[in-house]
Parts: structure tokens; sequence; C-alpha cells
């Protein structure tokens, strides 16, 4: 017992064996226990002390000295043990306890694995998707069902569900989650660049170090973070990372945002602020706010204007349709190229010759013979027009040149009605369409008027025409627009403002090209075809429908109004601003008109970028009131976008559509 | 200092310069778009593989590996390592996903139960030393065994020699109960005196009941009853020292399986 | 029920001779010669007669010139007598180690260690029967493959040495004393010796007056020349100074031999710390120093109504200097003893006048450290241990597993430690005295003096040669139980054997075979005591007692 003196005697205490992983069942249950313990496979089937030992006719005990040594009673007459040990159950040790437990967690785990190995595309729904053993969390809301499409993961993650060997292989090679992505979504650039920039450009320079940058999706976006994670969380740090310029905070060190802010092109529509509210309106008496012609409720990156028709057309209207196009005419002739006799026998009589016909038909002997007016053309004729200069092929003012050609062309105008006139028009370079340059032309009408001018009569129109359209007046063809947007004016714009380009691209002559710069100068005259470039800006493009195919140069009249978008990596969203700062704060909190800007002038080129705002570049200083440490938001993704045009593949109606912004309901 | 606190205090130094480390490099990372979890996850798994190589280590004494006391330091140190970098790679208490969340779960609860574990070892020992009473554990049963042998042959000569049987209808009642295995385990383990109270209780009780002569006896009964509760406390907080530690291994096995799967699954899917 | 078993011969006294080539014509040749011509053999009993003992005790053993026969540090367990030739004993400086091409019994190598993880057996105490047949003699230092020194002349001109001829004796100092070997002897010419294995030697010594005589001589005068030239006390001593010490200086032993049968018995009752021979008591005219040269001594001072221990005092140690080293200063008459001293087990003192010392030796010494007056000023409490550790004879121990009980949590993992290492059986218990938060657990200590050693019939127990500590050679244990019984503290075990499916070996009458078991300390093993390696909260020390604070002492 515990407390006898010599219990640590070598006869009294045995070594303990903590390996073996047997514990006496009558141990486990605080009886004695026998001092053989289990048998060495954990079993037990009672035991005895010793073996007796037969010696000569005595049974004679053999138990060990450090058992004890022989018992005093010694074995049973018939040999067996006098200390017999019943058996017991015996238990496992705790160290053997330990690693059963430890080997049925191994087993528990891989049997949970497999059991929830799931790769059907139904175990990976939202709600289910939470018992797989592979989904490290659900997608975000807007990738949700890819597990449904047919390819299901595999969309994004090759080796999904092909088995073993392919898992293996998986293992020891690079995946590219990243490649599924464009699959969907599109850039204006290349997807794999930073900002999705081409680095052949000012802003981005072909030695730049980043030229060389490789980026993959999955860099920047993360995703089986939950419904409604935000799958591209960035902050500020990350961009300041790569930029070497870096920017610890907007109120703080973010530069002064320059003088052409934001307009650092022109638009498509040329409207002088500064000249309409300080000179327009006051003289027409008329008084406008800000907010009357551009539509707070469509607020975005612009605030656009409304249309035509409901800001401009109640003053700019006559200005359009008191501008005709002069089809043909009257030229000025020193010599009649007409064969009188020629045009009498196409063009009948002249109404003076059928007046006069009609009188002696009716007894009047006093009627008089009209006489031709001899000097009809040095009288009433002019310089032949430009579209007929050009379809002639011939300087408009050098009549030496023009006139046959003319003779010839009303002759055959006078048989064929527009047709010739068609025909010349579309043998000039530049892909005129007469289809649409001279749309509702009747023929008979130019024939008339031709027939009239070359019997050396004025033209008499039947009736009175009002609206527009092409009409003939005693001495030319002309079309007056019919309003606004009017599409032959439109056709003939979009034709000449190319005209010069297109003829000196296919090799025509100098006449020729002479002859569209004439057109063209024509209708951009302030004078010009519906006054069209009044306000609408005429631009030089660079693209691959120019004229010399790729890169070519084209110009383009802007007849629609688009916003202008010269800042891709920027986004701005007056909706937050409006009337923030009070009910009907004015717009001129930010853009101070500036009266000082060559703004006109802006548009007397060909160059969209080189321009004057009429307003004062919006100043840093006047978002930093709200926006600076401690007030609003300052981050860089706020103003600023990282991709370039993000937009979809699929799309909506055949047309590429951009991609809205979205934004993971964390706000993010 | 003593050989082993100098080893703790390398320990807390490395493993402190490390977890610096590894912030730092994360956040690089992250800045540069990255993935910090690549390093911190292989610094992870590094660490818990070494964290189970104690296990194997207590199985080598045959070979020279170092003192386990310095083991020890380290598994205790580069144990609070991992903790801590495992919210450094997770980025989060709770991850997404179910079997990650499993994970977490074990690997929680394998944290805790180290915890626990060091706590244990800190103050166990004073306290079975200041017990007043050395036992071999799987000898306790033995030794109850043959405490209760004592007091019955007590109790028998008592009946046997003052002709009163109060005492032994007292033992059958009611002191049997306590004689028969470790009691009072849970007041022992928190170190609270039930066992004594029941004791005095119990003489108490009978005390009233019996004459000097029997009183004797009852002493005798009372001194074993005494050796036995210290025995049951030596029980009670050597056993739980010992029986911690299954729940620490196998939920180590545990965490150590699903880390497995763990970069099994990244690897196929995402690296 | 233990069904199956398997029998072998019980293993026999002299089943495995000294030396195998032994024969009864070499006998015969030996009775010749006269230390053995004139025993008389009816002295001897029966079970160990004279021829018996030459026979299977001794061995015959031819050098050649230059061939070392002892080295000076190794752990003997024999003696030698030349039959002809002559040696060499060096004296004076001793031989430098490189010459010496130590032996050692071979360590495992690592991959061998480590194959133990799977080679061990839980069943316990598993033997390979085939090895009791073919077991070996155990700690011989014979047999060795001659290491030659290579050019006697000149270490004869370097070092003083003394020559050894026929029928001089040496090495009993080491064989019976449980003690290094103190110098070492080379054959200077090619020399026939008979080596005496000190069981043989302790019989001879036990049955024949005139061996016991000259054994006992011989080894007082060796033993106090070499004490007296390393204390460092006598250091500033030119030659004639320490000859004319030497001359007058006494030796004494006192205490028993066998210590450990009283002190266990006294122990049993509690009065342990009556046990000890009184040697030199408080109050006593300080007429000489005493100079340990062997065993323990302790010293105390009446405290109270008992004996307080102030230290203890291990071979090199003194008594009595400071009482009269100030007394000689202070030409004060009146000085006693201010401690006493008694005998912890048995001790071999060196008592040296104090005439020769205020004459040769203290004109010339560095006045002694005052340490009496510190030690009996220090606070009670703080010798308890000490008092304990003395009391319990714990001091003998170079190797005590001290185990710090407040930082043990009770694991064992110790002991698997110890039992990965020998094949799955461990060879202590995690049990043993206690005081306050330490405990002396009950694993062999590997004593200064081990008793264990004296009773072993084979020789079995030993010194191992490669580090001093005492194994049990399991080849050769007859498992007659006398060192355990000896064992002061109870720390070798007899265990019943089995073969490799786990069946015991029994004998012929199928009394079971036993061995005796105990720590080893690792000897054969890498790396040392497996057992502090493996503690996994820095409990467990070996520590030497001898040493100044075992209790603070780093790792060993």
């Amino acid at each position: 017992m515990i407390t006898d003196q010599d219990r640590f005697s070598y006869q009294k205490s045995t070594y303990e064996r903590p390996t073996f992983p047997y514990v006496c069942g009558r141990a486990c249950s605080f009886g004695k226990p026998c001092p053989n313990g289990p048998n060495f496979n954990g079993s037990c089937g009672g035991t005895t002390e010793c073996t007796p030992y037969r010696n000569g006719d005595r049974w004679e005990c053999r138990r060990a000295t450090s058992a004890g040594g022989p018992c005093a009673d010694g074995p049973l007459p018939d040999g067996t043990c006098c200390m017999q040990h019943p058996p017991c159950t015996p238990r496992p040790s705790l160290r053997r306890l330990r690693q059963r437990i430890s080997l049925l967690v191994v087993v528990f785990i891989v049997a949970a694995i497999l059991a929830f190995l799931q790769f059907r595309p139904e175990a990976f729904q939202t709600d289910v998707a939470q018992a797989s053993s592979l989904m490290p969390g659900p997608l975000s809301g807007a990738h949700s069902n890819f597990a449904l499409d047919e390819k299901g993961c595999t969309a994004c993650h090759e080796a999904h569900g092909k088995g073993v060997l392919a898992w293996a292989e998986a293992f020891v090679t690079s995946q590219s989650v990243g490649e599924s992505c464009t699959s969907c979504h599109a850039f204006g650039g290349p997807k794999n660049s930073p900002h999705n920039a081409t680095f052949t450009t000012a802003a981005f320079k072909a030695d730049s170090p980043s030229a060389q940058m490789q980026t993959d999706c999955v860099m920047c976006h993360t995703e089986h973070k939950g419904e409604d994670a935000n799958i591209a969380p960035m902050k500020d740090a990350q961009c300041n990372s790569c930029h070497q310029a870096t920017i610890s905070g907007f109120s703080k060190d973010h530069p002064d945002f320059g003088d052409r802010y934001p307009h650092a092109s022109r638009g498509a529509i040329q409207f002088n602020h500064v000249k309409h509210f300080n000179e327009h309106f006051p003289k027409e008496n008329v008084t406008r706010t800000c907010v009357e012609c551009h539509d707070t409720k469509r607020a975005g990156l612009t605030v656009p204007a409304g249309s035509f028709e409901q800001n401009c057309a109640s003053c700019h209207t006559d200005g359009i349709v008191d501008r005709p196009f002069y089809l043909i005419g009257v030229p000025f002739m020193e010599e009649d190229p007409f064969d009188a006799e020629a045009v009498a026998e196409v063009c009948g009589l002249t109404p003076d010759q059928i007046e006069y016909l009609q009188a002696r038909a009716d007894g009047d002997k006093d009627a008089e013979a009209p006489e031709p007016y001899e000097f009809f053309y040095e009288d009433e004729g002019d310089n032949i027009t430009a579209i007929l200069a050009l379809a002639l092929g011939v300087p408009n003012d050098d009549l030496d040149a023009y006139t046959t050609p003319v003779g010839e062309l009303y002759m055959e105008i006078a048989e064929g009605g527009a047709t010739p006139l068609v025909d010349r028009i579309e043998a000039l370079p530049g892909e005129p369409r007469a289809a649409e340059l001279l749309r509702g032309l009747d023929g008979e009408l130019l024939r008339r008027a031709a027939c009239a001018w070359m019997q050396k009569t004025y033209y008499e129109a039947p009736s009175e025409s009002a609206g527009g359209g092409w009409t003939a007046s005693d001495l030319t063809v002309t079309y007056v627009p019919t309003g606004h947007a009017d599409p032959v004016a439109r056709a003939w714009f979009n034709y000449a403002v190319n005209a010069p380009l297109a003829a000196e691209a296919a090799g025509a002559g100098e006449d020729v090209v002479a002859g569209a710069e004439a057109l063209r100068d024509a209708l951009l005259a302030d004078s010009g075809f519906g006054n069209c470039t009044k306000c609408h800006a005429v631009t030089e493009v660079t693209d691959s429908e120019g004229a010399s195919g790729d890169s070519g140069k084209r110009l383009v009249v802007e007849w629609g109004f688009q916003p202008v978008d010269d800042r891709p990596y920027m986004k701005y969203d007056h909706g937050p601003h409006i009337n923030l700062l009070g009910p009907g704060t004015l717009c001129t909190t930010c853009h101070k008109p500036n009266p000082n800007a060559e703004y006109a002038a802006s548009f007397t080129h060909f160059d969209a970028n080189d321009y004057q705002a009429g307003f004062q570049p919006v100043a840093k200083q006047t978002c930093t009131e709200c926006h600076t440490r401690a007030k609003v938001r300052q981050d860089c993704l706020l103003c600023h976008e990282y991709h370039l045009e993000p937009k979809f593949n699929e799309s909506m109606m055949g047309a590429q559509v951009h991609q809205p912004e979205s934004t993971g309901k964390d706000g993010g | 200092m003593r050989a082993v606190h100098r080893a703790y205090l390398i320990f807390w130094l490395a493993a402190g310069a490390a977890f610096i480390f590894l912030v730092w490099n994360s956040w690089q990372t992250w800045l540069q778009n990255g993935e910090p979890a690549i390093v911190t996850g292989y610094t992870l798994a590094g660490l818990m593989v070494f964290l189970a190589l104690f296990n194997s280590r207590k199985k080598l004494s045959m070979i020279p590996l170092g003192r386990a006391a310095y083991w020890t330091a380290a598994h205790a140190v580069f144990g609070t390592l991992t903790l801590a970098l495992f919210f450094v790679h997770t980025g989060t208490f709770w991850p997404g996903g179910a079997y990650e969340q499993l994970l977490a779960i074990l690997f929680y609860l394998v944290s805790i139960s180290g915890i626990l574990g060091y706590w244990m070892q800190k103050v166990i020992p004073r306290r079975l030393t200041e017990n007043g009473l050395e036992i071999i554990w799987e000898r306790v049963p033995n030794e109850i065994a043959q405490i209760r042998e004592q007091a019955e042959t007590i109790v028998e000569e008592a009946a046997e020699k003052t002709a009163s049987d109060t005492l032994a209808r007292y033992y059958s009642e009611t002191l049997a109960w306590y004689f028969r295995r470790p009691r009072f385990l849970v007041s022992h383990f928190f170190g609270f005196q039930s066992g004594r109270a029941y004791i005095r209780r119990e003489t108490t009780a009978i005390a009233r009941y019996l004459d000097d002569d029997e009183r004797g006896y009852l002493k005798q009964i009372e001194d074993l009853a005494h050796i036995k509760n210290r025995i049951d406390f030596a029980y009670a907080v050597n056993g739980m020292a010992k029986i911690w530690l299954l729940f620490h291994v196998p939920l180590a096995v545990g965490v150590l399986m699903l880390m497995i799967w763990h970069i099994i699954l990244v690897h196929v899917y995402l690296l | 029920m233990v069904t199956a078993v398997e029998t072998m011969a019980r293993p026999q006294r002299w089943a495995t001779p000294f030396g195998p080539e032994m024969t009864e014509d070499v006998v015969d040749e030996l009775m010749q010669l006269p230390v053995f011509r004139d025993i008389d053999e009816d002295r001897f009993p029966a079970s160990t007669p004279l021829r018996g003992i030459l026979l299977n005790d001794t061995r015959v053993t031819v050098y050649q010139p230059g061939e070392i026969v002892v080295r000076e540090g190794d752990y003997g367990n024999s003696a030698f007598l030349i039959i002809d030739g002559y040696m060499r004993v060096v004296l004076n400086p001793n031989l430098p180690q490189n010459m010496l091409g130590r032996l050692s019994t071979k360590k495992k190598g690592m991959f061998e260690a480590l194959s133990q993880l799977w080679t061990n057996s839980w069943r316990p105490e598993v033997r390979d029967p085939d090895r009791y047949q073919n077991a070996e003699a155990s700690g011989s230092s014979g047999g060795m493959a001659g290491v030659f020194l290579q050019d006697i002349p000149v270490i004869l001109d370097k070092h003083q040495t003394a020559q050894l001829g026929p029928e001089m004796i040496f090495g009993e100092l080491a064989a019976l004393g449980r003690v290094p070997r103190t110098a070492s002897i080379f054959a200077e010419s090619e020399v026939r010796v008979l080596e005496i294995r000190w069981q043989g030697l302790r019989e001879l010594r036990r049955f024949d007056s005139t061996w016991k005589n000259k054994i006992d001589q011989a080894y007082r005068k060796n033993a106090l020349h070499n004490a007296l030239q390393e204390a460092p006390m006598f250091k500033h001593l030119n030659e004639a100074q320490l000859k004319a010490v030497e001359d007058r200086t006494l030796f004494e032993t006192h205490g028993a031999f066998d210590w450990h049968t009283s002190y266990k018995r006294m122990l049993a009752q509690g009065r342990e710390m009556e046990h000890g021979t009184p040697i030199a008591k408080q109050g006593d005219y300080p007429d000489g120093i005493l100079m340990v040269r062997a065993g323990f001594a302790r010293v105390s001072a009446q405290l109270g109504n008992g004996e307080r221990t102030l230290t203890y005092l291990g071979a090199g140690d003194v008594y009595g200097l400071e009482e009269i080293y100030r007394s000689w200063r202070d030409k004060d008459s009146d000085i006693v003893m201010e401690t006493s001293l008694t005998a912890l087990g048995y001790v071999d003192l060196l008592r040296i006048p104090r005439q020769v010392l205020e004459e040769y030796v203290f004109p010339t010494m560095e006045p002694p450290t005052q340490r009496l007056a510190e030690l009996a000023g220090a606070e009670i409490s703080s010798d308890a241990l000490k008092e304990w550790a003395v009391g319990r004879r714990y001091i003998n121990g170079t190797r005590a597993m001290l185990i710090d009980l407040n930082r043990c949590t009770r694991c064992d993992d110790c002991v698997r430690a110890c039992a990965s290492t020998h094949g799955g059986n461990p060879r202590f218990i995690r049990h043993g005295a206690t005081f306050d938060h330490w405990m002396v657990a009950n694993s062999c200590m590997h004593c200064a003096d081990p008793v264990c050693m004296i009773g072993c019939p084979t020789g079995a127990i030993h010194r191992s040669m490669l580090d001093g500590s005492v194994v049990v050679n399991d080849d050769t244990c007859i498992g007659c139980g006398t060192c355990a019984a000896s064992c002061p503290y109870d720390n070798i075990r007899l265990v019943q054997v089995a073969n490799l499916q786990g069946e015991p070996l029994v004998d012929g009458e199928h009394k079971p075979i036993l061995k005796a078991t105990k720590c080893d300390f690792c000897s054969s093993n890498p790396g040392g005591p497996a057992c502090q390696r493996a503690c996994p909260h820095d409990a467990l020390r070996r520590v030497d007692f001898r040493g100044p604070d075992p209790f603070r002492e780093s790792y060993q």
C-alpha cells in the first residue's frame, strides 16, 4: 500500500510498461488487476500466477521472485495453480484508445469528403452548394447559375469531375482560371494588359515598364466569396503599388485637374453657351435655365440636352429652311450651245410660243411672234453650281470649259429626265448614292427646267411649293430642306465632306479634286445647304473606313449628339450631385462659363481635340470641398475605371452593350 | 537563465520575426495583385507538419533528436504562430464553404485544446506535488483496491472485537460507495474540497453512535479515507493531463487530413 | 494461464570462465609459484576451491614489449600478477591520451539505434535464447587488440616510471576499490601475466591471510602516494617535503565495506540518520587533518538535540584544516574541532599529523577559505535538501535521476524513452523518495561506491569501460539477486525473461530464469541517457550529487 515504507522495494514494485496496449479489465472497474496483465492479443481467458511443476511426486509452485516467489500454499493436489484469476474484459490503454480515435477521425473525414464529393451540376446551386466537399464558398450572384450550364464548373475549372488522373495532372500543372472570363466579358483592348491598354499611345508608352506586364483576371477578381460579395475588392493601396506616382489621398495629393477638364475635346454640336446666354437670349427676350435644356432625370456622365425639336427649333428652324441646295441653274454663257431645232423638237413649244399660236388661232393678227431672249444666258446666267461643275469635271467659273458640257447635259436631261444627271453623279469618286442624294427629285421637273432654260425662258413652276423639297424656280433647281434633320441634306453633307479625299485617293484629275473641294466648301459655308455645319461639327477621324483603307483618315459630320467620352478611364455621375448643394443649385457651381474662350473657332477646323471649351475647367477644389478625408468617399475607384470600355460578348439586339456598373451589395 | 527559458526566448523572437515578415510579404503581394494566400498557406502547411512531428519525436527518443523540452517550447511558440497566421491566411474568422468551415472548426478546437494543455502543464505539476502523495496513475486501481480491502478488514475486525455491527452497517450503506472507486473527480480537478467535506460529514454522522473502541476503528477508517482522497485528487488531476491528449491529437489528425484535401483542391482548381 | 515455456540450462557461476584457454595443466604450473604454493587449500570452501578459482577466475596472457596492459583512467575489474618478465608503471607525468589508444565498447550507430523503433517488442523482457549459449566474459581488460607504445626509451626518458617484476601484483586498487586505474602500465619486455578477476581476488583475500595482507598493504601504499600527489594543498611542496609528509601520513579506514546491509536495516526503521561510524567528534583536540581518499564522510555540528549536517566530504576533501591552521597562526592552543566527522558507508582516510603540517606545509601555504562559519550560519531550512540527500546516501550517486515535481506532468515519456532504448523494457520506475518538490527516482545512480558489485558471483555487474557507468551483462547474469538485495536504493530489479514468442524461459525444473536489470545510462546508445532527453518539461535530470549544487545543476 502507499503507506508502506518499502513500497519501492524491488520485491514489491515492478516495472510499469506504458507501451503495452491493454489494461486489465479489473483495473478499469477499480478492482485489483491481476499481475499478468491481458494476453498479447488483448484477450483474457483468465490466468494463473504460475505453472506448477511436478518434481517427483509433488507439485511445486514456480512463481517468479519478481512476482513474489513461490507462494505459501503451493499448487492444488491436482496440479493446478492455487492463485486463479478468472477472466476479465481487457480494455485498451489510453494510448491505444488515442490511436483508435485518431484512426476513426481519419476514416470519418475521408468518408465525409467522399460522401459530399458531388460533381453533378445541381449540387452547386446556391443553397445546396454548401454541402459539398469541393466548394470553398458560393459563387457571386451574377455567376451563381454557371454550374447548371452544360459545361458546368469546367467552364472555369478544367479538371473538375475529370477523374483522378486529370486531377493528378492538374495538381502539377498551372491552371488558368482567368482564361474563361472572356467568353462573356470583353474590353476595348487586350484582356491581359494593364488597364486593357495597347501600349502605343501617349498615355501608354511603348517603352513603359508596364508594357510587358501580363495581367490575369483572377489577380483582382475573386469568386466563391458568397452571393453578395464584392468580387473586385480593390483598395487605393493596390493602385498605388503599380502607379509610380503614388497618391495617398484624393484631397491630399491627387494632381489638379488641368485646364482641359472635363472638356478636352469638342462635342458633336456647337452650342456657344456664352453667346446664347449673353447675347442671343436677351436679344430675343428669352430666358432660359440650364435645366430647361439639360434633362436632369437622365443625368449620368452627362446631363444630356433634349432634342433639337425640344430646345432649338423655336429659333433655329428658319435658318435651316432658307438655305437651299442648288442642283442646276442657268449658266452664264456667251455662246448658245443649244441647237434651237433640236431643243424645239425635244422640249416642244415655249409657253410664249403656245400663246402666240393660240392668239393666231384665235384670229389675233396683231399677235407678235415671241422673240427668244437672246441675252438670256448673259443676263440671267451665273456660274454653274458646284455639284454640276464637279459632275462635269470642270471649274465652275470657266465658261469656256463648261459651256459645251452643260449644253450636252441639258439636252440629255431634256431627253432623259434625271438619269443623265444621276449617271454623271454616280460616276464621281466617293461613292455618291444618287438614290439618297436626289431622293424625291422628279425627272420631269428637271426636264422642264432644262427645256425652259434651253429655250431661254424662265421656268414657271406649276404651283407654289411649300414645305421644302426639290423645286425649280425661274433660274434654278434647288432643294429646300424640309426642316431639321433633312435626309437629303444629310446625304449631301456625308458625301461632300469626303469627296475631296475620295477624289484624291481615286487619283482623279486636278479639276475633279478642286471641284470636290468647292462642293465641300460650299456646303460647309455659313450659307451652305441647310446651314447644317453651323451646329454640327465636322471631325476628322482615322479608322478602317477611311478612304485609304486601314488607318485612313476621313471626315465625319457629327449628326447625332454623343456625350463626349474621351476619358475612358474616368467615370462621373451627375445624378448624386444635382441639387446636392440645395434645391435649384446651379450648374454653374462647377461649370462656370468662360467668355474668353475661343469656342467658335474650335469648330472651324476638323480636329476635335483642338478645342477651347466655353466653360472654365472644373477645378479639383470644387470636388474636395466634399470629397476629402472624414467626409465623402474619395477612393480611386469612385471616379476611375480600371477596365477599358467593359462590355459583353453576348448582346441584346445585336448591339454591343456597355457593361453596367455592377457593385456588390456590400457597397464595394 | 535556464536553458529552456532561453530556448523559449529565441523561439518567440524567431516566431515574431517570421510573423512580421509574412504579414509584410502578404501585404506586398496583395498590393501587387498577387495571391498572398500561397505563401502563407505553404508556411502554415509546413508549420502544421512540424507541429505534428512532435508526436513522432516523442516516439524516437532512442536517437538524439534534440531535447524534448526544446521541442515543447517550439511546439507552443510555433503553434501560436500558426494560429496567428491562420487568420492572415484566411483573412476572416469564418470562411465560406462547408469543408473549409470544418477545417476552421477543427483548427480552432485544436488550438483551444493546445492552449488548455499549455495552461495545464504549467499548473498541474505543482498541484500534484502539493497534494503530498505521489502515485503512478496506472497503479491507482490497485491502490484503491488495497485500501478498500484494508478498510473492509478494519470494519470486520471492528465488528468482531466490539461485537457491534454499527460500523459494518454504516460501511455497507454509505462508505462502501466512497471506497469503491475514485470520487469527487470534478471537485478535485477544480481544486474544491468536496472529498474532505464528505469525509468530515460522514464521520461526524456516525460518530455519535459509537463508543470509544469503535471510535478508534472509525479513526483508522477516516485516515484511510483521507489517503484515498489524496489519491482521488491525483487520479483526477493527473488523469485530466492524460485525457486531454485524446482530444488534441485526433483533432490535429483531422486538421492535417483536411489540410491535405485543401491543398489538393487549391492546386487542382486554382493554382 | 501461463501455458507454454521454453527450457534452457540454468546459468552457473563458472559457466563462463574468465579465460577459456585455462587448463588443468596451466593450473598445475601456477600452483608451483610461491604465491600459490604456500596457500592452504583446505581453507577454501568446496563450492569455490583454489584450483577452481585459478581455473575459472584467472587467465594467463602474454604481452609483447611496449604493449599497454592497463590504461590510466579506465575502469578495471581485475588485478595482475606477473609470472615472468618486466613491466613499467608510468608515474609522472601520465602518458598522453592519444598514446593509449582508448578502446571503446561499441555504441550503436544511428541507424541501429533508429531500428529499435521496429525491433522493440512490447512483450516484456524478451531475449534471444541463442545468445545465452555463446556468452562472453564481462568487463575484461585484456583481449583487446594490443595497443603498443612506439618508443619505449623515449618514454622511459621522459616519464618517471617504476619497474614491476615477477611475483608483483598490481591493479588490485581498481579492481577492489571500484575506482578508475590510477596509472598506465606497459610491458617492458615480453611478459607473462596472470590476470585475476576481482571475484577470484575476493575469494583469495577472503580465505588466505597472506593474500589479504599483501593486497591490503599494496592497496594502502599506492593509494596513499597518489592521493598525496594530487592534493592541492601539497602542490607547493617540493619532492623532499612531500616525501617527508608521506612518510608520516597514516592510513585509516572507517566504516564497513558492505555498509549497505546495516544501512538498509536502519532505513527501514527510519533511523538512517543514525547510521555511520563516528571518526572525529566536535570538541576534540585537533591533532591532525583528515583527508578523504575514497568514500564519503559527513561533517556535522550539534543543533539542539540533533546533529546538523554542514557538508559532506568526498575524495580529496579535508577535515579539520581550518581549526588547525587558526590554532597555528594565532598560537592558540584552546582551539578545538568545531564539527564532528562521521563515515557514511565506508571511507578511506589519510591522517596527516599536525606537526608535519606545521613544519612543512603551513609556512608556505595559502590560508584556507573560511567555510565553516558560513555553513553554520546558514538558515536551517536552507539545509533541508542537503540533510535529506545525505541521510538517504544519495551523495553516492554520480548520475542520480532527479525529478523536479513542480515541472513534471507525470506523463511517463521518460519511461517510454527508457523502454525504447532497451528493447521495449523500461529500466527504472518513476517513483522514489521525495522531499519538498524533488524526487530521486528508483533508477540506478551509478554510484561512486557501487556496493551492488560486491556480491556478484560472475562479474556480470561491472563498470563499463566506456563511460564508467555500472552495467549488467545480461548474457552472464545468473539471476542470483545479490545485487538487487544489496542496492541501498532499490534500483535493481530481477525480471523473468521470455523467448521471442513471449514464452517464459525456465530451467530443467521449470524454475524461471531471472536476470538482473537496471539503468545503464544508455551506454550503448548514441546521445546519452534517453530519459532526460525525452522529458518535455525539463523536469528530469541525471545529476552528480557530489557536485556543489546538484539541485541547480545544468544538463549533463
